[in-house]
């Protein structure tokens, strides 16, 4: 199956390899549109005369689709996961740029940070263990990751065992956007996203970093890691731990997101671009 | 579309065209994940292991689709079939890739004394990330390991990445310092992985500190490398440590190695 994407230059023909997506459903993959408006913006870059590529613009050729992953398939609330692709970006002297991507869209990290509202520098932070297949483990550790949903709020499959678990619950006014916070004072050479990207040679995937700071009564926070220490349920797929916030930049040093979350907060505090810790 | 058995296993694999089983158990990536897999499956058997009531195992895997750099696997994209008795499915959908290199390579004027931590700054490249969908993106210098041993891989990607010579032995492994050998049940590279919950990639980061004439230091940025006939073109660019955190703040690399850098001098390690 093939039709033309609008809005570049020429129209873009895509060729979907694969027989379980719709041209329809393509373009309605959040992922997808995102990922070509941002390489649309891109390449219209190339006309400015100091462009390094001006001389010799390239050009979004073709698109193949070459995988389609659905999740929650058999459902009435199947999505598209995963698209693989490879795009062809070619400049008029035939050289491309490598086009392999897994488009997989963006999503949110949370530093959760729990202080004792008895002392003004003991912190507690908040991390989940669960099986990643793709590492090869069943204990990988890591910040919390997933959505913000439409209520604001953060979503998915970790924030269910963070609220089941502890109680709490991670809303969007109570955030701190630490990528943006970052980023606004980096120089920007274009419109990408502000988040942080694991893989940019490979994947679309970026991932707004944020703070949740709260402070608690000492005895809530030992409440909870006892609750949490113990060994995991056999038939929980994510484990919620606590631990001490000196030890989190080892512990997490296997994520990406970790160290990401750990060097922007360290950093921020820093240069005094945090706001104070509010007080429930 | 062939279908087999993994020898010595009861997992069945279907191929695409154009795939052998042969090639696929001998892609570094693939047989280097499966048996970091099977490993860590089998503590199941362990009575204190958390899964060990109802132990997931590995039932088949589907290679959905690959990508080849000449003659030699690049990519693949699989799903794997990981269930209990239950019925409980572990998430194996996976882009397959294999291992890379990040490093972190530090100039310092050399006319400030040798315990100084002031004016280090940090070379990143500039280079086209199609799938982040931009022509100019920053990042921690970093290449993808083919053959050889990390720090091999590192030093000949520094060689033609940045135009520097250095040694392995002067490359320093701080994935590793920052994760103990031998301290957990599972075995898992020493490395960070910058999306475990969809890709088999890991990225050991490696330091070099480098102390040059002061005058010297403006040559680095704007410099233009990368190995012409592949391709690549990649710009340098030079910033402060200090600023890396925010300069280099979409890229998981570079936060990983402000963070390895920062922590294990922090603790003396470094």
């Amino acid at each position: 199956m093939a039709f033309n994407l609008p809005g570049f230059k020429n129209p873009v023909p895509v060729n979907i390899k694969v027989g379980n997506i719709t041209e329809g459903e393509l373009l309605r993959f959040r992922a997808f549109n995102d990922w070509q408006k941002t390489l649309k913006a891109s390449l219209d870059l190339q006309q400015d005369p100091d462009h390094p590529f001006h001389k010799a613009p390239y050009e979004l050729k073709s698109i193949e689709i070459q995988s389609v992953d659905w999740f929650a398939k058999n459902t009435d609330r199947a999505f598209v996961g995963f698209v693989k692709l490879e795009a062809d970006v070619r400049n008029e002297e035939g050289k491309s740029l490598p086009g392999i991507a897994f488009l997989r869209g963006m999503s949110v990290a949370m530093l959760m940070i729990l202080r004792p509202s008895d002392s003004k520098t003991e912190r507690w932070v908040i991390m989940t263990e669960q099986p990643r297949i793709p590492a090869g483990s069943l204990r990988f550790l890591e910040i919390p990751a997933g959505m913000m949903d439409d209520h604001k709020t953060f979503s998915g499959a970790a924030a269910k065992e963070i609220k089941e678990e502890t109680g709490l619950t991670v809303h969007e006014h109570d955030l701190q956007d630490l990528t943006s916070l970052a980023l606004k004072n980096a120089e920007n050479l274009e419109s990408l996203q502000y988040g942080m990207y694991p893989s940019p040679g490979g994947q679309d995937e970026s991932i707004r970093i944020f703070l949740w700071e709260k402070v608690m009564d000492r005895q809530e926070i030992v409440g909870l890691t006892g609750r949490l220490s113990g060994k995991r349920a056999s038939s929980e797929m994510i484990t919620i731990r606590i631990l001490p916030y000196e030890q989190l930049w080892e512990v997490g040093a296997r994520d990406a997101k970790t160290l990401a979350a750990w060097s922007l907060y360290e950093a921020l505090k820093r240069s005094r671009r945090l706001s104070n810790t509010k007080t429930w | 579309m062939a279908e087999g058995l993994i020898s010595d296993t009861d997992v069945s694999v279907t191929l695409i065209d154009g795939l052998s089983e042969e090639e696929l158990l001998q892609f570094p990536a693939f047989k280097n994940w499966l048996q970091t897999l099977k490993s860590n499956l089998a503590l199941q058997s362990n009575p204190s292991h958390e899964y060990h009531k109802s132990p997931y195992a590995l039932r088949d895997i589907k290679i959905q689709a690959i990508d080849r750099f000449g003659k030699r696997i690049g990519f693949l994209k699989l799903v794997a079939t990981i269930t209990n008795a239950e019925g409980d499915f572990l998430p194996g959908s996976m882009f397959l890739r294999g291992a890379s290199v990040g490093m972190m390579i530090l100039l310092q004027p050399d006319d400030l004394p040798a315990d100084s931590q002031d004016e280090k700054h940090v070379l990143l490249t500039v280079q086209s990330r199609i799938p982040a969908g931009g022509l100019k993106f920053v990042e921690l210098p970093a290449g993808m390991v083919d053959r050889g041993s990390f720090a091999g891989t590192a030093a000949k990607e520094i060689k033609e990445e940045i135009g520097l010579e250095i040694p392995e032995g002067e490359l320093l492994n701080l994935s590793e310092l920052a994760i103990p050998e031998g301290e957990e049940e599972e075995t898992c590279p020493r490395a960070m992985f910058p999306s475990a919950g969809g890709c088999d990639e890991y990225i050991p980061i490696f330091l070099h500190e480098k102390r040059i004439p002061r005058e010297q230091l403006g040559e680095w940025s704007g410099r233009l490398t990368g190995l012409r006939d592949e391709g690549e073109k990649i710009t340098l660019k030079l910033v402060k440590l200090d600023d890396l955190w925010r300069e280099g703040a979409r890229d998981a690399k570079a936060l990983a190695a402000w963070s390895l850098y920062e922590g294990l001098r922090r603790t003396g390690r470094i």
